[in-house]
């Protein structure tokens, strides 16, 4: 039966494609790849990735590699980018003696590869489309072209610069222009290994397309992976259809075992050439999780936050801010970063509560706590504070702050009243007839002055998101930068999703959420 | 589910019967809506490639199973014993004119009569009003404690209850007018009109009628009856409860917290079953409660490929 390519006959299509999958890897003969490819592999595993200089290293023969597997082009299409990278890659030819060897053999194999520039890929997907043109003129193909933490690899960046194709296929550059259509089949140009398991997920379970052929060079490998299965349930036991996925290779593998498994590791490379999070938990480190950008910028998450994100869609219900738990972002996800200019709002919005009179008529011990600072160190004052019960474990920093006003006072009642005596012990503040009723007086004050803020910093926020809502609302796509300027004055900085990295890393607090370019850029 | 007539869809122009999958769906949402536990709850998981029409099955699928458990609607024993005070919907079967109003104070020496000011009808010069309510008189209008929908929106419900009776189901008349739902949709609901528009489903060889009137759905801010009520995840109100929630997506799934009544059933494309949503259900699964042997009846034998299912029954301590 002909599906209408309504939203109906898409969907109809998606669970007959889901339901029998046909995957056919097809190997493509090209004795230049396979020597760039073993010889890659042989170079990256000695590497010392601790090493900045090696692991940068790493990361250029990395992208040497992928950028050969992925691209459709020829090889010495500027876009691909060969010859820079060989050129880089050559500086530092004799900077690790014991790979000099391997090092030079491997930037002989890229340059016979510019001399020979003829894609063997590309003329296999030619091939493909045309013998797909003949069975079924009005079928439509895509290419996958965001093979790797969400970014295209020796593709040129606009559709314009791609080979002439028979039959017009459609290049995919993205989840959402996945998403955007039902293929009759999709080519991948290489190894799925680099894909983000959303991505991969997206093109093999979610009937996206009814066939998928993956092009494969020697030393590549196609592995299905698994999904999660739903627990298993009493009322359903025995009566579900399991979902069949029917891989295909045209001719006997050419792999050895030993390669396969030297690619196992890749992926984890990737993330180890693109950030330092730790993979062991370590003293005083936090939990997060790497997200990179389309800008090659990237921050580190903590495990378990909320973010704000921006799903531009094609509806106006689509088109919204969510927040969104860091292991649900997904590639093309717009992340919501560093309101600027916010402190003046915040101090307005705090005005109208009568805040400023209000922390000079809390605050009276501020003056006296600046005085004291005059004469005795901050860490002496911390260990006189420790001594009457105090015990936090950062004091002398938390003085200074409660001495400038970056920090309204102390978090604790019982922190309040160490430092007060401390105070009138050196005769800084009078002492009062009733102590606890002054704590009680102070440490009030300080909570009042906390909710004033906080309601400040509710509302804010507020008409923050209100207002963005109605910026993005009217966006298209991300403005130049990722800057969007608000009504009122505040600036935000919009940043694109390229991948999130899928493992736990452990990170000093200073580095969470602080956006830093990729490692090795 | 013994549907005695095959259902069809028209898409566009196009006749398909119902595919495999959406008969899984239906059959899932009836199977909730039927099935009201005491003190316990179904919480039923799909995993889908797709889930655009999902939640319109299994919405349309607790419509059937609540249309056939419906018995009687307002009842003039219900006009007897609304407080004063208490808003009141009716429209005259003679004329299909709409009223409005709000029950008044008994008087004592008219016992037998509810007194009820009118307080909104297109007849301006009735507003203000007082009509008293006799059985004789009550038996001659339709009531409702939710708005009842204008000339469009009945032809509409006529067109739903003339769906059921033309799949064999003998659906009552008043149950499309009678206030209460069958289920909550939590949803994006721009993107479930746009799957509902142009489409139109039929029982065998019977008129199509269009899918939007058989789904008597409405948003959860609209007073008008309706039998599914649409609501965005971000504003679940706290004042609905219904026999059965259907979570669409994820960010419908994130306030299952917020659903304090009735099963639950999440639907879930593939890409969007994580980890977390995994381990949540297998602790579900570590409490759950062995199902009733009610529950076992009428599940079919297989499921089509494609659709993943789980089910847990919950609570009762």
């Amino acid at each position: 039966m002909v599906l209408r390519n309504s939203l109906f006959g898409q969907t109809v299509r998606r669970f007959r494609n889901a339901a029998a999958l046909r995957v056919r890897e097809i190997p493509v003969s090209s004795p230049l790849v396979a020597e760039v490819v073993h010889l890659s592999r042989q170079i990256v595993a000695c590497l010392d990735r601790t090493d900045t200089f090696q692991s940068e290293l790493g990361r250029r023969i990395w992208n040497l590699r992928t950028r050969i597997l992925f691209t459709l082009l020829p090889f010495d299409h500027p876009k691909v980018g060969l010859c820079e990278i060989l050129n880089d890659i050559a500086i530092d030819v004799t900077a690790i003696p014991a790979q000099v060897n391997l090092i030079r053999n491997l930037l002989q194999a890229g340059h016979a590869l510019l001399e020979h520039p003829a894609n063997p890929k590309l003329s296999r997907t030619r091939a493909l489309l045309e013998a797909e043109m003949h069975g079924n003129s009005g079928s439509l193909t895509g290419i996958v072209a965001a093979m790797a933490l969400g970014r295209t690899f020796g593709w040129p960046e606009k559709t314009d610069g791609m080979p002439d194709l028979p039959g017009d296929p459609v290049v995919i550059d993205s989840r959402k222009m996945l998403a955007s259509t039902s293929f009759d089949r999709v080519i991948v140009p290489g190894t799925c290994h680099y894909l983000s398991p959303q991505m991969f997920v997206d093109l093999f379970y979610q009937g996206r397309a009814g066939e998928i052929s993956v092009l494969l060079y020697p030393g590549e490998y196609f592995t299905l992976r698994n999904r999660q299965p739903l627990p298993d349930s009493h009322v359903f036991r025995g009566r579900l259809s399991s979902t069949r996925v029917i891989c295909s290779r045209e001719s006997i593998s050419d792999l050895t075992g030993e390669e396969r498994d030297a690619e196992g590791g890749s992926e984890e490379s990737i993330w180890e050439i693109t950030h330092d999070g730790h993979r062991a938990q370590l003293p005083g480190y936090h939990a997060a999780r790497y997200v990179l950008f389309r800008d090659a910028r990237g921050l580190f998450v903590p495990e378990g936050a909320h973010l704000l994100v921006w799903k531009n869609g094609n509806t106006a219900e689509d088109n919204q801010l969510e927040s969104v738990p860091v292991v649900r972002l997904s590639e093309g996800d717009c992340l919501v970063l560093r309101p600027g200019g916010t402190r003046y709002l915040l101090d307005l919005e705090s005005a109208e509560e009568g805040f400023g009179q209000k922390l000079e008529e809390t605050c009276n011990w501020r003056t006296a706590l600046e005085r004291l600072l005059l004469t005795r160190s901050p860490e002496d004052i911390a260990e006189e504070m420790r001594a009457v019960g105090a015990n936090g474990r950062s004091l002398s920093q938390s003085l200074r702050n409660w001495a400038d006003g970056s920090v309204y006072g102390p978090g604790h009642r019982s922190e309040l009243g160490a430092l007060l005596q401390v105070l009138m012990k050196y005769g800084k503040l009078a002492t009062p007839t009733a102590m606890d009723e002054y704590l009680n007086a102070n440490w009030n004050g300080l909570q009042e002055l906390r909710g004033i803020r906080q309601r400040a910093a509710h509302s804010v926020r507020r008409e923050i998101c209100s207002q963005l809502s109605n910026a993005l609302f009217h966006l298209k796509a991300l403005p130049e930068g990722g800057l969007v300027a608000l009504e009122n004055g505040v600036t935000v900085q919009l940043c694109q999703v390229a991948a999130v990295d899928e493992r736990m890393a452990w990170v000093p607090p200073s580095r969470l959420m602080d956006l830093q370019p990729m490692k090795g850029i | 589910m013994q549907l005695r007539r095959p259902i069809y869809i028209l898409d566009g122009d196009e006749r398909l019967p119902l595919p495999d999958w959406s008969k899984a769906l239906l059959w899932l949402g009836w199977w909730c809506r039927s099935f009201q536990l005491n003190e316990k709850r179904i919480l039923a998981v799909a995993v889908l490639p797709a889930r655009t029409y999902a939640s319109i099955f299994v919405g349309l699928g607790s419509l059937l199973a609540g249309a056939r458990q419906f018995r009687g609607g307002f009842a003039w024993n219900d006009l007897e014993n609304l407080s004063p005070g208490t808003e009141i919907f009716w429209k005259t079967a003679s004329h299909g004119v709409r009223y409005q109003g709000v029950v008044l104070e008994r008087h004592n020496g008219l016992p037998g009569l509810v007194p009820v000011r009118i307080t909104a009808t297109r007849r301006s010069r009735e507003v203000g009003l007082v009509w008293s309510f006799s059985p004789s008189k009550f038996a001659e209008c339709l009531f409702s404690e939710e708005c009842l929908p204008a000339e469009r929106g009945t032809a509409a419900t006529d067109n739903a209850v003339r769906f059921h009776r033309d799949l064999g189901l003998e659906t009552d008349s008043r149950w499309a007018c009678t206030a209460g739902v069958e289920g909550l949709i939590v949803t994006n609901q721009a993107g479930f009109w746009e799957a509902v528009g142009g489409m139109q489903i039929a029982a065998r060889t019977e008129t199509p009628l269009p899918l939007s009137d058989i789904l008597c759905a409405a948003g959860v801010h609209d007073r008008t009856v309706a039998k599914l009520r649409l609501s965005a995840a971000s504003r679940i109100p706290e004042h609905i409860s219904a026999p059965v929630t259907i979570l669409d997506g994820p960010s419908a799934w994130d306030q299952m917290p917020h659903v304090n009544t009735g099963n639950i059933v999440v639907l879930l494309e593939r890409a969007e079953y994580t980890a977390d949503v995994q381990n949540f259900l297998l602790e579900a699964a570590s409490y759950a409660n062995d199902p009733p042997a009610e529950l076992m009846q009428d599940v079919p034998s297989r499921f089509p490929p494609g659709v993943e299912m789980t089910t847990f029954v919950l609570g009762g301590g």
